[in-house]
């Protein structure tokens, strides 16, 4: 197995047929690099194009522009060994651990299954279960229960052992917590963030709650409706966010000791929705104002941080927004 | 129609099905006008609590106690004082608003069979939809759109335009927001607020998550093996005393743990 690997998307297009505004794209994706050890996260709202990035970088939806490269070998150019050894170091663990996990098969069958799938022999099989079970925290005799005789923390749990009884190298994870209760999803994060560090995993997160990916992920893209609105280091991008709507994504996650706060602008010029190249949160912009928002937005640099981009023309006199203003 | 008055008391009420005692409440009430937060994890019969205020319990149950609205006992309460509180007086909004809506229907058609259903004569329908569109800010364009065409936030806002047009007094929102995005799950939130101000609306909102009701209710009630454990204002959190509260309170992912 390949351990230095490397799954980078270029200039990625996705466009979808069929649906409205289809002179602008369901996700335009500058660049993203995913290698063991580092995480990156996702974040945006439905519609975003979080889960068609992570479909595009899993190479089960075809680009309309640009590349995914394994290795530097685009996906679908993949074939023989590289793309075997593609799929066994890029795991997804999907939203819907319900639909991800048949209800006819025990856990400990779909989990071998997994292994046998990474090369794993059937001799070994029962054993590898027992480790893999024992790794994500469940209790070996779960192996002979089925999907509806379990609680939806232990079925995500078999979910995360199934993935990694392939081997992987890199885990891209679609809202691995939602649907699930507070005190359980934090014992997700917690096991994600311990195999990540124990198995030196990459993580891909995507998720709506800036909260949820806090913890886990050094760099955040933030994307609204299609677009990489900014990008930096987690921390930075959250204490001094520089786009509006990273601002509002920032306020909408409830904290306890905060009393709550209206995340957008509820009056705000709809004549600033969707100019042909404007800035695409114009209507629901506590800043936004004509014309300048109408125009073209460009991806750009910070002057005094220089690992973060932001798309937001007014950027530059706005400076560092207040994050619970 | 006093504010501060009760609009629900519930006092010892029990409820067990096949022998279980499930839900074993000795005091809960809702002034007028006032946000409560009933919080606790799945299991902890929340759910079933709400179930009985609206007499929808399942039918091997048996409840014992009182439930008071507006003076009024609805344990055991004949169908047709239940069937005129039921919806009208006290709302309902649901996790997925979606699934509430008629399929067929579309959502203008829905809302006015919902006012007909209640005797809201024809001539006030229409004022009375105007005024709940704009208390929820939604575009009137939405009441042409069927189920299928909205997304899941405004789904959430035709339910609770649905409970502005009938003018309910309490809303039960179960899980309201917790299958949204965090964007929109805060506006839905910011609505309830908004409609407590404006309409005067009483709320108890049924939530898994302790962040979020703090940060809108004015007191907080957790439950936890179908008791009341712990109960006070928002501040009671900074200072949890039952081992519930504690662990819900640690299990809220807070933005101070970022890298």
């Amino acid at each position: 197995m390949n351990n230095a690997i490397r799954l980078v998307a270029r200039d990625l297009e996705v466009r979808y047929r069929g649906i409205e505004l289809v002179a602008r794209p369901a996700l335009a994706l500058d660049r993203l690099e995913l290698v063991p050890g580092r995480s990156v996260a996702l974040v945006g709202e439905s519609g975003s194009g979080k889960t068609t990035a992570l479909r595009a970088l899993l190479g089960v939806i075809r680009p309309s522009a640009g590349t995914v490269e394994f290795d530097g070998v685009p996906l679908g150019r993949l074939r023989g060994t590289a793309a075997r050894d593609f799929r066994r170091s890029v795991q997804p663990i999907q939203q819907d651990v319900d639909g991800a996990l048949d209800p006819r098969q025990c856990l400990g069958d779909a989990i071998a299954e997994g292994h046998r799938a990474g090369g794993g022999s059937s001799r070994d099989a029962e054993a590898t279960v027992a480790r893999l079970l024992d790794e994500v925290s469940l209790p070996v005799s779960i192996a002979t229960r089925h999907p509806h005789e379990v609680s939806g923390g232990q079925r995500q749990r078999a979910v995360i052992a199934r993935a990694l009884a392939v081997g992987p190298r890199l885990l891209l994870l679609d809202e691995p917590t939602s649907g699930l209760d507070a005190t359980v999803q934090v014992r997700i994060l917690e096991l994600i963030e311990r195999l990540r560090i124990e198995r030196g995993l990459g993580l891909l997160l995507v998720s709506h709650n800036l909260g949820v990916v806090a913890r886990l992920c050094e760099e955040t893209v933030v994307l609204y409706r299609g677009e990489v609105v900014e990008r930096g280091a987690t921390r930075a991008l959250m204490d001094e966010p520089r786009h509006p709507y990273t601002a509002a994504l920032r306020r909408s996650v409830p904290e306890i000791g905060v009393p709550f706060r209206a995340p957008f602008n509820p009056s705000a010029d709809s004549a600033l929705l969707d100019g042909p190249g404007g800035c695409r949160f114009a209507a629901r912009c506590p800043h936004a104002t004509s014309p300048v928002c109408g125009q073209t937005q460009l991806l750009a640099p910070v002057t005094d941080d220089p690992d973060r981009l932001v798309r937001c023309i007014r950027s530059p006199e706005l400076g560092i927004l207040n994050p619970l203003a | 129609m006093s504010p501060g008055s009760p609009i629900l008391a519930i006092r010892d009420l029990a409820i067990e099905i096949r022998g279980r005692r499930l839900v074993d409440v000795t005091e809960l009430s809702v002034t007028r006008g006032q946000i409560v937060g009933l919080v606790g994890e799945s299991g902890a019969g929340k759910s079933l609590l709400l179930s009985s205020i609206l007499g929808l319990l399942p039918a091997d149950a048996t409840i014992q106690g009182s439930i008071l609205f507006d003076g009024t006992e609805l344990r055991g309460a004949p169908n047709r004082l239940l069937r005129d509180v039921r919806g009208r007086r006290i709302a309902v909004v649901l996790q997925g608003a979606r699934a509430a809506l008629t399929p067929t229907l579309r959502t203008g058609t829905w809302i006015d069979r919902a006012l007909v259903l209640h005797g809201i004569p024809a001539a006030e329908r229409r004022t009375r939809v105007a005024h709940a569109l704009d208390a929820v800010r939604l575009d009137p364009v939405l009441l042409r759109r069927y189920p299928h065409e909205l997304s899941g936030g405004e789904a959430q806002r035709v339910a609770i335009a649905l409970a502005v047009a009938l003018r309910a007094e309490l809303i039960l929102a179960d899980e309201a927001t917790s299958a949204l995005d965090v964007t929109v799950q805060a506006e839905v939130a910011e609505l309830f607020r908004e409609l407590r101000q404006r309409e005067g609306t009483s709320i108890l909102i049924v939530s898994h998550d302790l962040a979020l009701v703090a940060g809108l209710a004015d007191r907080i009630d957790i439950i936890a093996d179908g008791s009341i454990v712990e109960r006070g204002g928002p501040s009671v959190l900074s200072a949890p005393q039952h081992r519930v509260t504690r662990e819900l309170v640690a299990a809220n992912p807070t933005l101070e743990q970022a890298r």
